[in-house]
């Protein structure tokens, strides 16, 4: 029997920390501001989404979160993956991710390669993992990041169940696999980033609309075409867990509402304890029909409706290339 | 001297290129392993473009699993046909492999488009940096191999080269990377924005994968009018201000394009090996005149 998943959840304050650990998370992860950036951050967002901040922004309060989290027995790890790190913002990236361990994360998540070597040559033996970013899509690539002393890799979205098991079966690294919120291109291979800058705002630009100009001259509007997200994987968490995967992450540091993220956190808790007991998945569901609001109400309409699943083929996945 | 190299990512799309007055073939594709001449065609190329006078270049897309045997074995194939083979790679996990089966000494890899590109390659960085710091703006408007991690990580990946969209802003990085012994490859007319697992295309045409090359022929252009709220899962027009700053992308297959304004300067241009010229972003006649366009900037 493989072992239960982790239920990895984001934290971007204390209260949604609370919240997080109530909910079930075994483990959270956490952004630090760079004071000295405004837009940009030392990971994969913006410093805000919608209005709401992606991260910490000020250092007493990232050290209350890692040591309560820690008092409750749970890990926390630094997301410090941004798509790379220039040279001019390199000193406040060694910067941040030194506050960070002073504080105690047990980990940092970086999103390109060369990153590992720029933390190793600044002296941070810190456990590191590679996030959705870094697009590690094969076992040759796990293996050289075991080698290199990487302990976990995030793999992204769009990959196939035996992909995912081929990979999780290479032995002395960690898989997680994404649980939520997916996005229409592969995350490390696409540049169409969120402006989040007032007056000036583009939101995630494989989930834009966009008015079609067809080969034939006709013309198509408002179309979603590059939005190939895959939103859920609830239904397939006992195949994750089979796989060999270490656990899931939730998405979703930038929640408005953090009692909402914790709520998905609780489903997703509890789908894999479900998944973990041997119990079939439509018992869940039907569970979850009767007692969930949040299920029926917002994940329901917005997911399994519309086919949002991330392993089951659905009219998204089959055209996967 | 910088070369002039035509790119075809269409199997058999080489062969009326061989015709024009360039000096290398790229064959192959970034995104997309459907679009990956076979072996046999693939050393026909090669052996025609030898004969030509001509370079020759295979680009390899990501590997995810389900493709990875099938893309190394096609590396070993062509390195048993000839001798001195240069792939361009999208996926560190290829350079892995190649040295794992014992042939790094026989192949010359470059790091293509989806590992070395810069913030500059989104089309609405300016304004994402608007309100960074002056010398943040220019600071981050680099390649993402040109630092010394990057060169640590190239050398450790036994990767020699880079290729780079013809960014004015991103010239600099070509400098230094060129100075740190790598050679530099420039593509032209295009930046390559995205790239998916999903072919956005084929399930626009509700086309089988596999069977959907001919849609890659021609671009569906796409105008930005509508931006994602995350939160309550809605469209919202953009504002016309915005929507006005933003240029008109190319779909290709599973790919993302956005048109190139600038001209680098010529001194940057100067330390690049070759520039590439696709195909299928202009007509026979369009191809013409962007060799003779080409050759006359780096000669200047």
């Amino acid at each position: 029997m493989s072992d239960r998943l982790k239920v990895l959840a984001p934290v971007r304050s204390l209260y949604m920390l609370d919240l997080q650990l109530e909910a079930g998370a075994d483990e959270v992860y956490v952004s630090l501001a760079d004071d000295r950036l405004r837009n940009l951050t030392h990971h994969s967002r913006p410093a805000t989404a919608g209005g709401f901040a992606t991260q910490v922004g000020r250092e007493k309060d990232f050290r209350t979160i890692v040591a309560r989290a820690h008092e409750h027995g749970v890990p926390v790890g630094l997301m410090a993956n941004g798509y790379f790190v220039p040279p001019q913002i390199e000193q406040g990236y060694i910067a941040m991710v030194r506050t960070a361990v002073d504080a105690g994360v047990d980990y940092v998540a970086v999103g390109n390669l060369a990153t590992i070597h720029l933390l190793r040559e600044a002296g941070i033996d810190t456990p590191i993992a590679i996030g959705t970013v870094g697009t590690v899509v094969n076992r040759a690539m796990l293996r050289w990041l075991r080698d290199a002393g990487v302990f976990r890799v995030v793999l992204p979205p769009g990959l196939r169940l035996d992909e995912i098991k081929a990979c999780a079966g290479v032995s002395g690294i960690q898989v997680i696999t994404y649980a939520t919120t997916g996005q229409g291109n592969v995350c490390g291979h696409c540049r169409m980033w969120e402006c989040p800058v007032p007056g000036a705002e583009v939101g995630l630009g494989c989930r834009a609309g966009y008015r079609l100009k067809m080969p034939d001259g006709s013309t198509l509007d408002r179309v979603t075409v590059l939005d190939g997200a895959t939103d859920c994987s609830l239904c397939s968490l006992a195949e994750l867990q089979a796989c060999g995967v270490y656990g899931i992450k939730v998405g979703g540091r930038e929640s408005p509402n953090p009692v909402v993220n914790a709520k998905v956190v609780s489903l997703f808790a509890r789908g894999v304890n479900h998944a973990a007991g041997a119990g079939l998945m439509p018992d869940l569901l039907a569970e979850l029909d009767r007692e969930e609001i949040v299920w029926g109400m917002m994940w329901k309409p917005r997911f399994c409706e519309p086919l949002r699943c991330s392993f089951i083929e659905t009219p998204t996945t089959r055209y996967y290339v | 001297m910088v070369n002039i190299e035509l790119r075809s990512t269409h199997p058999g799309g080489w062969r009326e290129l061989l015709e024009l007055p360039a000096d290398g073939i790229l064959v192959g594709d970034t995104s997309c392993p459907h679009k990956l001449p076979s072996g046999q065609e693939l050393r026909a190329c090669w052996d025609a473009a030898l004969e030509a006078g001509w370079s020759f270049r295979l680009e390899l897309p990501p590997a995810f699993e389900g493709h990875y045997n099938r893309l190394l074995q096609l590396v070993e194939e062509l390195v048993s046909h000839r001798e001195g083979l240069d792939l361009v790679l999208n996926d560190w996990g290829v350079a892995v492999g190649i040295r794992e089966v014992g042939l790094p000494d026989k192949v010359r890899m470059s790091a293509g488009p989806l590992l070395s590109f810069s913030f500059a390659h989104c089309p609405w960085h300016e304004a994402i940096l608007v309100e960074e710091l002056a010398e943040v703006q220019a600071g981050v408007q680099v390649l993402s191999l040109d630092s010394p991690h990057g060169v640590s990580l190239l050398r450790s990946m036994g990767v020699s080269g880079l290729e780079t969209d013809l960014i004015r802003e991103l010239g600099p990085s070509w400098s230094n990377l060129a100075r740190s012994g790598f050679s530099v490859s420039g593509r032209a007319g295009y930046s390559l924005v995205a790239s998916s697992r999903l072919c956005h295309t084929a399930r626009l045409h509700n086309r089988a994968i596999g069977l959907c090359q001919e849609l890659c022929r021609q671009p569906t252009e796409l105008e930005t009018t509508h931006r994602w709220s995350l939160f309550d899962n809605t469209q919202k027009r953009l504002d016309p201000p915005v929507r006005r700053s933003l240029p008109v992308l190319s779909l290709w297959g599973n790919a993302v394009y956005a048109p190139l304004t600038e001209p680098p300067e010529r001194d940057h241009l100067a330390v690049l090996d070759r520039v590439t010229i696709d195909d299928r972003h202009w007509d026979k006649a369009g191809l013409r005149d962007q060799i003779s366009y080409w050759k006359e900037r780096l000669m200047a």
